[in-house]
C-alpha cells in the first residue's frame, strides 16, 4: 500500500489539532514527554500551559499540555502535569501563562525535576478559559 | 460564415483583450479545480485512513473529550484508563475479535515517538501486517521491540539497534512493512511488558474490535455498553467528525476560490460591456445586412459562453497540474520531524472536470446575459448613427 | 403609378422628447418603381438620410408608413423587418460597412449567413459577387488592405449577397476621390442595367442628372413630385 495517504492526512490532522492548539514546531509538548520523561536527555524545550505553584517554593509551578488544556478549557482537568523549577532570575510567569521552558533534567533537593534556566511567555489564556466552550 | 465562425473570428480579434480576459477566468476557475481536487483527495485519504484502522468499532472510556477521539485517528499517545477486565468481558461477547491498544510516548534521538503495547499475535492477525525484516515476537512477554517502518526509516534504525525505553535497552528484533496507515508510526512492545515498563498496572488505552456481522452493528454495540461502561463508536462516527472539520476548511477554500470566479465573471461582464461600446457600429451593420436582434442576442452571449469554456477547459488543466505540483509542497511543510513522506498525489476526478467546465459557462453565460440584452436592443439607426 | 416598389404615405419622423423636438420628416409622400434609377439630393441636415433608413426599414417613422412591393413594413416586427432586409433590400452606406475582423469574401458570407443560405454556397457566391465588382483578387483581403473604393465596392458586392431587389445606397462615393467615385459609380450602373431597383442619397449633382428620377429634400418635405430630368441651378 501507499505511503501516500499517511503523511497527507498527518499532516491535515495536524493542522485540524493545531487549530486548537499553538504548538511550537521546536518546543516538546508535555504530552509528548509526560510517558518516559527521562528517555529525554540534555537541553530541551518544553511547552505548556502554568495551572499552579508549590506553596511553599514558588519557583516551583506545574505544567500541563497545551492542546489538552485548550480543548478541556480548564486548568484543573484531570490530566499530567510536569513540575519545573525555575533557577532563572527576574520575573516569574503567571498562572495561565503559555509558555515554553527551557532547560534539563535536575538532580534538585525535591529529586529528579525539570530545571528551567529560562523561559518566554507565548500569552495568556484565562481569558479563553474563561470564555468556555462557545466553539 | 456560420455562426460559430463569426464568434471566434469576434473573439480573436483583439488578441490582448482576449487573452487577458480568458486569462482571468482561467485563473479563477483553476484555483476552484486545484482546490476541489486536493479537498477531494483529502476526503478520499481521510477515509482510507479510517478504513485502515480496518475495524468497526473503537472501545474507548467514557470520559474522554473530543480531542481524544480524534487521537485515535492521528495516533497520538492516549491516556490508559480502561481496566484491562474490559477486555476480557467484550472478547467473551460472540461474533466479536478484539485487540487491546496500550498507546505511550518515549523519545528516540530526542524526538518524541509514539510506543503501543499489544497481543503480538492477535495484532498481527487482526492488522494483517507483514514482516519486512528480521523475527516477530515469539513470546507475549518478550522484552524487544518491533519497529513500524516509517521509524525504522526515519531513525535509521536497524535490527540489533538498542532503543532505551524507561530506562531499559530494547533490541530491535524486526521492522514491519509499510501499511499505510498510522502503523508505520508506532514502536510495538507486548501489552504485560509497557504495562511493567511505565507502572501502569492493569490498564489499556483503548480497543479496537472487528464484528463478524457488520448490518448488526446496533447490537453489538448495545451488548457491549450491557457488559461495560464505555463509549463505542463506530470508525465512521470518528471519521464523520474529522470530515465535518475538514469539511468546513474545505468549504472555506472553495468559497476563496468562488470569489476569484466572481472576479473573472465581472471582467467577462465588464469586456463585453466594452466590446459592445466599440462595436456599436459594426452591430448596426450586422442588423442592417438582415441580423435580427436575436442573432445579436445570440452573437455576444455564444462569445462570453465561449471564453467560459476554453477558460473552463485550460482552468481546469492548469488546476490540476497545480494541485499536484502543490499537494507534497503542502504536505511536507509543517509535518513534524518523524515524517518524510512519499509525494502525495491529486485524484483526477471526471466529475470534478465536467462540474468546472459547465461552471465556468454558466458564469460567464450569465455575466454576458446582460450585455447581450443590450446590445440586442439596439436599433440599426441607432446602431449606425453612433459615430 | 402601379409598380411602384417603394411608396411612402404621409410618412413623418420626429426626434427628441417634450421640450427639444427635431422634426426631421415632415409628411413625405413618394413613390419608387420597379427598375428605376432614383436620387435623393438636398442640403445636409434636412433629413435625406432619415428617408433613407425609414425607406429601408431600419428606422420606424413618427407617423406615416411605408410599402415595400406593397407591404407596409411600419407596422412589422423587429424581427419581420430584419427578414424583409435580408430578401429585399441592400444597404451600402458613406463609410464602415464591412466587418473589419473578416476578409471581403467572409464579409459577403455573413450576409449570406443571415440570408439562410447554405455555408457550402456561400463562397462560390461570394466570389462570383466580387467577380461582378472587379475585386476577385481581394477575396481574402480585410478591408484594411483594401482602397476607399475597393472596399465600397466590396460593399456593393455584400448588398447584392442575397439578391434583393432594392439597392439602397447613402452618399456611397461620398468618402472617394474621384477616380475610385467613377469606377464605384460605373458599377452601380452596370447592377441597375441587371432590373435592380437602385436609390441612392448623394450631393453628386452629375449623378443626379443621370438618373432617372430625382427627389429633392427640403427641410423635411419633398420639394418636388418625381419627374423625367431636372435641371439643378447652382
Amino acid at each position: 500500500m501507499k505511503k501516500i495517504p499517511l503523511f497527507f492526512v498527518l499532516f491535515i490532522m495536524t493542522v485540524l489539532i493545531a487549530g486548537c492548539s499553538d504548538d511550537n514546531a521546536n518546543a516538546l509538548a508535555v504530552r509528548d514527554i509526560q510517558s518516559d520523561p527521562f528517555a529525554f536527555t540534555g537541553e530541551l524545550r518544553v511547552n505548556g500551559i502554568i495551572t499552579d505553584f508549590f506553596e511553599h517554593d514558588t519557583r516551583i509551578f506545574n505544567l500541563k499540555d497545551t492542546a489538552e488544556t485548550l480543548v478541556c478549557l480548564s486548568l484543573v482537568c484531570d490530566s499530567f502535569r510536569l513540575p519545573v523549577i525555575y533557577v532563572g532570575g527576574g520575573d516569574i510567569p503567571q498562572i495561565a501563562d503559555e509558555v515554553d521552558v527551557i532547560g534539563q533534567w535536575s538532580d534538585t533537593e525535591y529529586g529528579v525535576i525539570f530545571e528551567a534556566t529560562s523561559f518566554e511567555v507565548r500569552r495568556n489564556i484565562m481569558r479563553i478559559i474563561e470564555r468556555g466552550p462557545n466553539r | 460564415m456560420n455562426i460559430f465562425n463569426l464568434v471566434s473570428k469576434n473573439l480573436l480579434r483583439r488578441k490582448g483583450r482576449f487573452v487577458f480576459t480568458l486569462l482571468g477566468i482561467t485563473i479563477g476557475m483553476a484555483a476552484f479545480v486545484a482546490l476541489l481536487s486536493l479537498g477531494s483527495s483529502m476526503q478520499r485519504e481521510l477515509r482510507a485512513q479510517a478504513g485502515m484502522l480496518d475495524a468497526n468499532l473503537v472501545i474507548t472510556p467514557t470520559n474522554w473529550c473530543a480531542f481524544d477521539q480524534i487521537s485515535i485517528l492521528t495516533g497520538e499517545a492516549l491516556p490508559e484508563s480502561l481496566h484491562y477486565d474490559v477486555m476480557e468481558r467484550i472478547s467473551s461477547i460472540y461474533g466479536i475479535t478484539a485487540v487491546p491498544y496500550l498507546t505511550q510516548r518515549t523519545a528516540i534521538q530526542n524526538l518524541p515517538v509514539m510506543v503501543t503495547g499489544i497481543y503480538p499475535n492477535e495484532m498481527k492477525d487482526f492488522r494483517r501486517w507483514e514482516i519486512a525484516q528480521g523475527v516477530y515476537f515469539a513470546a507475549d512477554n518478550e522484552r524487544a521491540v518491533v519497529l513500524g517502518s516509517s521509524i525504522a526509516n526515519n531513525f535509521d534504525l536497524n535490527l540489533g539497534d538498542v532503543l532505551t525505553i524507561r530506562g531499559e535497552p530494547f533490541p530491535v528484533i524486526a521492522v514491519l512493512s509499510p501499511t499505510g496507515s498510522n502503523d508505520d508510526t508506532s514502536v510495538y512492545l507486548p501489552l504485560t511488558v509497557v504495562q511493567e515498563i511505565y507502572e501502569i498496572g492493569p490498564y489499556i488505552s483503548f480497543i479496537v474490535a472487528r464484528v463478524s456481522d457488520i448490518t448488526n452493528m446496533d447490537s453489538y454495540i448495545a451488548a457491549i455498553v450491557d457488559v461495560v461502561n464505555v463509549s463505542v463508536t463506530s470508525d465512521e462516527q470518528l471519521l464523520s467528525t474529522v470530515l465535518t472539520m475538514l469539511g468546513s476548511v474545505n468549504a472555506t477554500l472553495q468559497l476563496i476560490a468562488g470569489v476569484a470566479l466572481i472576479s473573472a465573471a465581472f471582467g467577462i461582464a465588464n469586456t463585453m460591456m466594452a466590446a459592445i461600446y466599440e462595436r456599436r457600429r459594426e452591430i448596426g451593420i450586422l442588423r442592417a445586412i438582415g441580423g435580427k436582434s436575436s442573432a445579436i442576442f445570440k452573437i455576444f452571449l455564444l462569445e462570453s459562453g465561449l471564453y467560459g469554456l476554453l477558460g473552463g477547459i485550460i482552468g481546469v488543466v492548469v488546476g490540476f497540474v497545480a494541485s499536484i505540483v502543490a499537494a507534497p509542497i503542502i504536505a511536507q511543510s509543517g509535518i513534524s520531524v518523524l515524517m518524510k513522506g512519499a509525494t502525495p498525489t491529486a485524484s483526477f476526478d471526471v466529475s470534478i472536470v465536467i462540474t468546472a467546465i459547465l461552471f465556468s459557462i454558466v458564469i460567464s453565460v450569465v455575466s454576458g446575459l446582460y450585455p447581450a440584452l443590450k446590445a440586442a436592443k439596439l436599433t440599426p439607426v441607432e446602431a449606425i448613427s453612433y459615430d | 403609378m402601379t409598380n411602384a416598389i417603394i411608396k411612402t404615405e404621409n410618412l413623418e419622423k420626429i426626434y427628441g422628447k417634450s421640450t427639444i423636438k427635431t422634426h426631421a420628416l415632415k409628411g413625405v409622400d413618394m413613390e419608387i418603381p420597379k427598375g428605376s434609377f432614383s436620387c435623393i439630393i438636398g442640403p445636409s441636415g434636412h433629413g435625406k438620410s432619415t428617408l433613407m433608413h425609414l425607406l429601408g426599414g431600419l428606422d420606424k417613422p413618427t407617423s406615416g408608413s411605408v410599402f415595400v412591393d406593397g407591404m407596409d413594413i411600419s407596422k412589422l416586427s423587429d424581427n419581420k423587418l430584419s427578414e424583409i432586409r435580408t430578401q429585399k433590400i441592400g444597404f451600402v452606406f458613406q463609410f464602415f460597412n464591412l466587418l473589419q475582423n473578416l476578409t471581403a469574401s467572409e464579409n459577403i458570407q455573413t450576409a449570406m449567413m443571415f440570408g439562410k443560405i447554405s455555408p457550402k454556397a456561400q463562397k462560390k457566391k461570394a466570389a462570383k459577387l466580387l467577380e461582378l465588382v472587379n475585386l476577385s483578387d481581394k477575396a481574402n483581403a480585410k478591408p484594411s488592405e483594401l482602397s476607399g473604393g475597393q472596399q465600397q465596392r466590396v460593399s456593393i458586392a455584400r448588398a447584392l449577397a442575397n439578391d434583393p431587389d432594392i439597392l439602397l445606397m447613402d452618399e456611397p462615393t461620398g468618402n472617394l476621390d474621384s477616380e475610385s467615385e467613377a469606377e464605384v459609380l460605373k458599377h452601380i450602373f452596370e447592377i441597375h442595367k441587371t432590373g435592380k431597383t437602385i436609390v441612392i442619397v448623394t450631393h453628386n449633382q452629375e449623378l443626379a442628372r443621370k438618373s432617372e428620377f430625382v427627389f429633392e429634400i427640403r427641410d423635411g418635405k419633398i420639394s418636388d413630385s418625381p419627374f423625367k430630368a431636372i435641371q439643378l441651378g447652382s
